[in-house]
C-alpha cells in the first residue's frame, strides 16, 4: 500500500503573548494509507483540531515533518478536502454554487466539474434542492451540502473536524454511512476526527487514540470489520470488542491524567 | 389565514388615520384654531390642489439633492470601508478621523459648505452627503470583519490570495451590511439637503418651509412637509425594494 499522510515526529507549541507556552501536540507519529479511513479520537482538548489544521495548511508546526501524497507539506494546497462542524456554506450562493466554490478558487473548468457536483448532489440526496439557498436546507442536508463541497475538486485526501458534531443522533448515523457510500465511489483517504468511539469504529479501517494536553497518539487500532459496514454491525461481538478496547484506552488515560 | 389576517392590519391602520385626521379637522374648526398656527386638514389640501405643480418642483430640487448625496456616501463610504479594512495605515489615520467626526454635529459644518462651494445645489449634495456617509462606512466596516472565522479559515485551506478572499466572501458577505447602513443612511441625506436648503437655499422644500413660515404662511408649510415625508418614504422603500431584489438569499428570521 502506497502512503497517503506520513507524520513525524509532529509538535505544535502555543505561544501566548505573555510567554506562557501551551503544549498542544508532543512527538505525534502516524502514517495513513493511500485510500484508508482513519479516525482520530480523544477528549475534547487533545489538540486533534490543532492536528487537522496543520494538515489542512491552516496552522504552522512547531517541529516534525509532514509530508501528503509524497510531498512535504507547505500551506494550502488544492488536493485536500476540508469539513467542518458546521456547514460554514456561503448564504449568497445557491447549492450548486457552493458546491463547486473550491473549483472556481482552483480556477478548474467549471463545466466539466458542475457535471460532477450535480452528480455528488445527487448522490447524497439533494438532486431536488440544487436550485435552493442555504436557508432553505435542514442542518442534515447543508451538512452533505459542505461534503459535496470537500468532495467536488477530487481531492486526495479528506479531512473532516468532527463533522456531524452538530446533528442529532440518527441524523448523524445516517450520514455517516452516507459518507462511507460517496467515500467508496470516491477513493480518497480520509482523516476524521471524532469524540465518538461507535462512530469512528463504525466508519474507519483504523483509529488512533490521543491523548490530552500534550496530544500524543496512545494507540491505533486496526478495525477489520467487513465493509460495506451495516447499522446492525453495531450489536454484533467484534464491533462491542473494539470500541471497549478503544474506551478503555482512553479512560485509562483520563485515570492517568 | 395569514391574508385575512393581514387585511385586517391594513383595515386598523387605515382606519386609524382617518380617524386623526377628522378628529384634527374637527377639533380646528370646534374652537376655531388659526389658520397660522395649526391649520385645517382640508386648508393643507387646498394648497395642495391649488399649488401642486409648484410643490413638485421644489420635492424634485430636493429630491436630486439627497439623490446625488446618497449615491456620493454610497460609492464613497464603502470604498473608505474597504481601504480601512484592508490597510493599516488607513485604519490609524481615516478611522479615528471618521470616529471623530462622526460624534460631532455635521450640520454645524453646513455654513462653511457654502463659503467653500457656494450657494448652488453643490453645497446641499456635500452637505446630504456628509450626513448620509458614516453610518454607511460603519455598517460596511462590521460586515467586513465581524464574519465567522471558521469561514475564513475554509477559504484560507483553499487560497491564500486576499484578493478571492475579498471578492468570493468578503464583500458579498458584507453586503446585508451595507444595506443596513444605506437604510439609514437615505434618512439622513434628506435630512442634509433640508439643513442645506434652510442655509442658502433658493429653492427646494426646506426652503419652501422657510419660505411659508416667514410669511405666516402654515398651511403652505404644512404641505411642504407632507411632500417630505411622502419623498422620505418612497426612499427608503426603494432601499428595501433594491434589498430585496438584490439579496433574495437574505432572510433575517433565517440569519443566526
Amino acid at each position: 500500500m502506497e502512503e497517503s499522510i506520513r507524520v513525524d515526529r509532529l509538535s505544535k507549541v502555543y505561544r501566548s503573548r505573555d510567554g506562557t507556552e501551551v503544549e498542544a501536540l508532543r512527538e505525534v507519529s502516524f502514517t495513513v494509507d493511500r485510500g484508508e479511513f482513519v479516525s482520530i479520537v480523544g477528549q475534547s482538548g487533545c489538540g486533534k483540531s490543532s492536528l487537522l489544521k496543520i494538515l489542512a495548511g491552516l496552522l504552522s508546526k512547531t517541529a516534525g515533518a509532514i509530508s501528503i501524497e509524497g510531498r512535504e507539506l507547505s500551506g494550502p494546497r488544492n488536493d485536500i478536502g476540508i469539513m467542518f462542524q458546521k456547514p460554514l456554506l456561503l448564504e449568497w450562493r445557491r447549492v450548486l454554487d457552493n458546491v463547486l466554490l473550491p473549483v472556481e478558487i482552483y480556477r478548474l473548468n467549471r463545466k466539466e466539474y458542475e457535471e460532477k457536483a450535480r452528480r455528488l448532489l445527487g448522490t447524497a440526496g439533494l438532486a431536488d434542492f440544487i436550485g435552493k439557498y442555504p436557508f432553505e436546507l435542514s442542518g442534515g442536508m447543508q451538512q452533505r451540502v459542505a461534503l459535496c463541497r470537500a468532495l467536488v475538486a477530487e481531492p486526495s485526501l479528506l479531512l473532516m473536524d468532527e463533522p456531524f458534531g452538530a446533528l442529532d443522533t440518527l441524523t448523524r448515523q445516517k450520514m455517516g454511512f452516507e459518507l462511507l457510500r460517496l467515500w467508496d465511489q470516491w477513493k480518497s483517504t480520509v482523516l476524521f476526527v471524532t469524540h465518538d468511539v461507535d462512530e469512528a469504529v463504525m466508519l474507519s479501517d483504523k483509529v488512533l487514540v490521543m491523548s490530552s494536553r500534550p496530544g500524543t497518539v496512545l494507540g491505533a487500532f486496526a478495525i477489520d470489520l467487513p465493509r460495506p459496514r451495516q447499522i446492525f454491525a453495531k450489536d454484533t461481538a467484534e464491533f462491542i470488542q473494539f470500541s471497549s478496547r478503544i474506551r478503555r484506552c482512553l479512560w485509562e488515560e483520563a485515570a492517568d491524567g | 389565514m395569514a391574508e385575512a389576517l393581514q387585511a385586517r392590519r391594513v383595515l386598523r391602520i387605515t382606519v386609524f388615520y382617518v380617524a386623526v385626521v377628522l378628529l384634527w379637522e374637527f377639533v380646528t374648526r370646534l374652537f376655531q384654531v388659526p389658520d397660522w398656527l395649526v391649520p385645517a386638514p382640508s386648508q393643507i389640501l387646498g394648497v395642495i390642489t391649488e399649488k401642486n405643480s409648484v410643490m413638485l418642483s421644489h420635492t424634485l430640487v430636493t429630491l436630486e439633492e439627497t439623490l446625488l448625496g446618497f449615491v456620493l456616501a454610497l460609492g464613497l463610504g464603502v470604498a473608505c470601508a474597504i481601504g480601512i479594512v484592508h490597510f493599516p495605515l488607513l485604519r490609524d489615520t481615516l478611522y479615528p478621523s471618521l470616529i471623530m467626526f462622526n460624534s460631532f454635529p455635521k450640520v454645524a459644518i453646513a455654513p462653511l459648505f457654502v463659503v467653500w462651494i457656494g450657494v448652488g445645489i453643490e453645497s446641499k449634495i456635500a452637505n446630504a452627503f456628509l450626513t448620509a456617509v458614516f453610518p454607511i462606512v460603519l455598517n460596511t466596516i462590521m460586515g467586513l470583519t465581524n464574519m465567522d472565522p471558521e469561514l475564513l479559515e475554509l477559504v484560507r485551506s483553499m487560497s491564500k490570495s486576499r484578493w478571492v478572499l475579498f471578492w468570493k466572501i468578503r464583500f458579498p458577505y458584507s453586503l446585508p451590511y451595507v444595506f443596513a447602513g444605506c437604510k439609514i443612511a437615505i434618512s439622513l441625506a434628506v435630512i442634509g439637503a433640508i439643513v442645506g436648503e434652510f442655509i442658502s437655499g433658493r429653492s427646494g422644500l426646506g426652503y419652501l418651509v422657510l419660505s411659508a413660515n416667514n410669511y405666516f404662511n402654515t398651511p403652505m408649510a404644512f404641505a411642504a412637509l407632507l411632500y417630505l415625508v411622502l419623498m422620505s418614504l418612497a426612499l427608503y422603500g426603494m432601499v428595501i425594494l433594491a434589498e430585496k431584489f438584490m439579496l433574495p438569499w437574505y432572510r433575517r428570521e433565517a440569519a443566526g
